[in-house]
């Protein structure tokens, strides 16, 4: 008797997690088509100044392809409004939503950085480095890690947390990723606590967005993470 | 009147855009706003007929009104990147505001000033005002962009329509913001002149040619 009330409550439950797992899976597949197609996968790019923000969101806005003759000036204070755009980054088109061009310098971290991120809430950042101006560019992580940790209420969105190292075309036959990279071993250990701390996933990619090497994968990978359901991990 | 400058500075550690006037006694807030506010937006001014442009932009900053000059350098960062301008924000109060761009006015080389006196024309006023019926927030003016000098007209345009006692669109606080020239009207003063081949790229602006 008992093993047929086991096995009856052990149906009942079953059906009910599948049904709860299909419920869950349908919401998220909504709220996926939501973000994805209507509002639009929140992001925003910082780093210091030359890192090439301004080219990134140019390459993406032109649908991951070349930019040949884009000649960016010097973002201005107070930065551009970037409208929402699709782009084709992987096995569909994703609306993406950078909210604002910002520039690199000094000036820019404590004034335009802190409202983009304020007003973003985004749930993603790409964060721009080159091989150039180790100081200036470890500050400016840092500066961007303080902010994420002072800004609890902005960041509580925030899923992931990439690096591009930027310019491989300019630095790929002197150095390597690995070379640059111990540059920013303790911004890397900082960035580590941080995302086990907050929750959200980092990583570090290489690439060119002037021949596009690196790119594309690398923001595949981003915008999968930032998305509201996963398509490469599924 | 106080002044501020920001600057794109090229030596230093603190190399790029920056405030290279003293700014001991301005509050952070005043700072902010200035900072946020003083830059006519969009992207292009390293185009060669922007060379030398001028722009004049006013806007609140709390308590005082604010009108920066905004000037297309020559200037090139160490990437060689051009478009680089330069602000000059005089930061006042109302009634030094009037008086201040109304000098400006007078200030005019005197074919400005006599085709200002002939502005908005029967025709332009018409379109302004059939754009103000609509009850806009903003009102894009554009003309076809030739060069500093001849950009002048419009801009004293911006100036008198601003100053005018019934202007198109509404006050913000006690001043009608404006920008002479901007290359993007999104973000910008809600009284704004575009260069016509910019204006013709926008979807759904309220636009008016003069």
């Amino acid at each position: 008797m008992s093993s047929i009330l086991d096995t009856l409550i052990t149906v009942i439950l079953g059906t009910i997690t599948a049904v709860g797992r299909t419920v869950t899976e349908g919401v998220a597949a909504i709220q996926d088509f939501f973000y994805v197609k209507v509002s639009g996968v929140s992001f925003i790019v910082l780093g210091a100044r030359q890192t090439g923000k301004t080219t990134l969101i140019e390459w993406l806005r032109h649908n991951a392809g070349s930019i040949e003759g884009f000649e960016p000036e010097p973002t201005a204070a107070g930065g551009e409004v970037v409208d929402d755009f699709s782009a084709q980054l992987g096995d569909g088109y994703l609306k993406l939503k950078p909210h604002r061009d910002v520039g690199g310098e000094y000036a820019m971290w404590e004034t335009d950085w802190v409202e983009l991120f304020r007003t973003a809430q985004p749930n993603g950042i790409i964060f721009l480095i080159d091989h150039t101006d180790v100081h200036l560019q470890k500050d400016a992580l840092n500066f961007v890690m303080q902010m994420i940790e002072d800004e609890p209420q902005s960041a509580r969105h925030l899923k992931a947390f990439y690096i591009l190292v930027n310019k491989s075309d300019l630095w790929g036959a002197d150095t390597t990723l690995d070379q640059i990279l111990q540059n920013y071993r303790n911004e890397q250990k900082r960035l580590r606590a941080l995302a086990a701390r907050l929750g959200f996933k980092w990583s570090v990619y290489e690439g060119s967005l002037m021949t596009g090497k690196g790119v594309k994968h690398a923001m595949r990978q981003f915008f999968d993470a930032i998305r509201p359901r996963s398509r490469l991990a599924s | 009147m106080r002044q501020l400058v920001i600057e794109y500075v090229l030596e230093g550690h603190r190399r790029g855009y920056d405030f290279t006037s003293p700014t001991a006694g301005f509050a952070d807030e005043v700072l902010r706003t200035v900072w946020r506010s003083a830059m006519p937006r969009g992207q292009g001014w390293n185009a060669p007929v922007y060379a030398g442009a001028r722009a004049l932009k006013s806007f609140l900053v709390g308590d005082f009104a604010a009108v920066s000059q905004v000037t297309v350098t020559d200037q090139r960062d160490d990437s060689g990147r051009g478009g680089i301008r330069r602000a000059v924000v005089d930061v006042m109060t109302f009634s030094e505001y009037t008086a201040y761009l109304e000098e400006r006015l007078r200030a005019y080389p005197a074919d400005v000033q006599a085709a200002l006196e002939r502005l908005p024309t029967l025709a332009q006023r018409a379109r302004i005002m059939n754009r103000a019926m609509k009850q806009s927030k903003q009102l894009v003016l554009a003309q076809a962009y030739d060069s500093p000098r001849a950009w002048q007209v419009v801009e004293g345009l911006v100036i008198k329509l601003a100053l005018s006692p019934f202007p198109p669109v509404p006050r913000s606080g006690r001043i009608v913001p404006f920008t002479t020239l901007a290359l993007d009207h999104r973000d910008e003063s809600a009284l704004v002149a575009l260069p016509a081949a910019r204006a013709r790229q926008l979807k759904g602006a309220p636009v008016v040619y003069l």
